[in-house]
C-alpha cells in the first residue's frame, strides 16, 4: 500500500516536473513575434463614397467644364446631344469607378482611340485636370484620395494629348 | 419558301446583332440615373460672392445635381434629372434666385468630340 503511494507520488512529481519544464520558456529560443493581422485598406472607390459620390463629382466636373471657355468648345457637340452627354458621363463614371477598384467595367474606347484627331494641347489637358480638381475640392475630397485618383488618370495624358 | 428563309435569316441576324450590341454597350456597374446638361449666359451679376451664392442656391433646387458658374465666361452650367426638372423651368428659377437675366448659351463648335455620334445614335435607338 505504502509502496503504491510512493509510486503514485513519484509519478505525480515526475508529471508535474515534465509539465513545468515543457511550459518554461527556453531563453535561448528567439521570441516568436506575433504579426498583427493586416487590416484590409478599403478601396479608393469605397473611400471616395461609392457610385453616388463619383456621380456627384462627375456632374460637378461636367458643369465646370461646360462653363470653362478654354475647353468647353470641345464638348459643344456632346452638350447639345443628351445621348452623347449620357455616354460621356457613363464613361467617366465607369472609368473612375473601375480605376478606383469599384464594381464597374469601362466599356468605352481607349483614351488614344477616343482622342485621336482632336489635337488636344497640353494647355487643354491641364485645364481639364484643373476642372477635375475643382470638382473634387467642391466635395472636399481629402488630399490623399484626390492624389490617388489623379495618379490613376495622370498616365492617360500621353494618350490624350497631341493626337 | 426562299423569301421566308431570307426573312427569317434577316430577323435572326438583326436579333443577334442587337444582342451583341446590347451586351457590348450595357453598363456593368451600379445603376445611375440619366442627367441633362444645360448652359446659360448670366447677365446682371458682377460680384464674385453673388456668383458663388447663386451657384449654391441653384444647386439646391430639387432635381439639380450640380451647378457651376464661371466668373470669366459668365456661363452657368447645370446638370439635372430630366424626370424632376425641365430645361424650360430653369431660366425663371435662376433669374429669381440671382436677381439676374439668363439666356441659353450657344457653344462655338470645334471639330472633335470624345464621344462618337454613331454610338450615340445606336444608344438612342436601343433605348427607345
Amino acid at each position: 500500500m505504502k509502496k503504491q503511494l510512493v509510486m503514485l507520488v513519484s509519478a505525480g512529481v515526475l508529471g508535474c516536473s515534465i509539465l513545468i519544464i515543457s511550459c518554461k520558456k527556453d531563453k535561448d529560443e528567439p521570441e516568436t513575434v506575433v504579426e498583427p493581422t493586416p487590416v484590409a485598406t478599403p478601396s479608393l472607390y469605397s473611400r471616395l463614397g461609392g457610385i453616388n459620390a463619383i456621380s456627384a463629382v462627375t456632374d460637378k466636373f461636367l458643369s465646370i467644364v461646360a462653363g470653362d471657355a478654354s475647353i468647353n468648345a470641345r464638348f459643344a457637340a456632346t452638350v447639345a446631344d443628351p445621348f452623347r452627354l449620357q455616354l460621356l458621363r457613363n464613361n467617366l463614371i465607369d472609368q473612375i469607378c473601375a480605376g478606383s477598384g469599384g464594381p464597374c467595367q469601362y466599356k468605352g474606347k481607349t483614351m488614344l482611340q477616343a482622342h485621336t484627331g482632336m489635337n488636344i494641347t497640353n494647355a487643354e489637358f491641364t485645364a481639364l485636370v484643373n476642372d477635375l480638381v475643382a470638382a473634387l475640392d467642391f466635395y472636399s475630397v481629402p488630399t490623399k484620395e484626390k492624389n490617388e485618383l489623379l495618379a490613376i488618370l495622370g498616365p492617360m495624358q500621353s494618350d490624350i494629348v497631341g493626337h | 419558301m426562299k423569301k421566308k428563309l431570307i426573312l427569317s435569316l434577316s430577323v435572326l441576324f438583326i436579333a443577334l446583332f442587337g444582342l451583341y450590341y446590347w451586351q457590348a454597350e450595357h453598363r456593368n456597374g451600379p445603376p445611375i440615373k440619366n442627367i441633362h446638361l444645360v448652359a446659360f449666359d448670366v447677365k446682371g451679376i458682377s460680384n464674385k460672392e453673388e456668383y458663388k451664392a447663386l451657384s449654391l442656391n441653384v444647386g439646391k433646387i430639387n432635381g439639380v445635381t450640380s451647378c457651376s458658374i464661371n466668373e470669366q465666361s459668365k456661363i452657368a452650367a447645370i446638370t439635372f434629372y430630366p424626370d424632376l426638372l425641365s430645361d424650360s423651368e430653369l431660366p425663371a428659377l435662376i433669374s429669381s434666385l440671382g436677381n439676374c437675366s439668363v439666356q441659353l448659351h450657344t457653344y462655338e463648335k470645334i471639330n472633335g468630340c470624345p464621344v462618337n455620334v454613331w454610338r450615340s445614335w445606336a444608344h438612342q435607338l436601343f433605348s427607345l
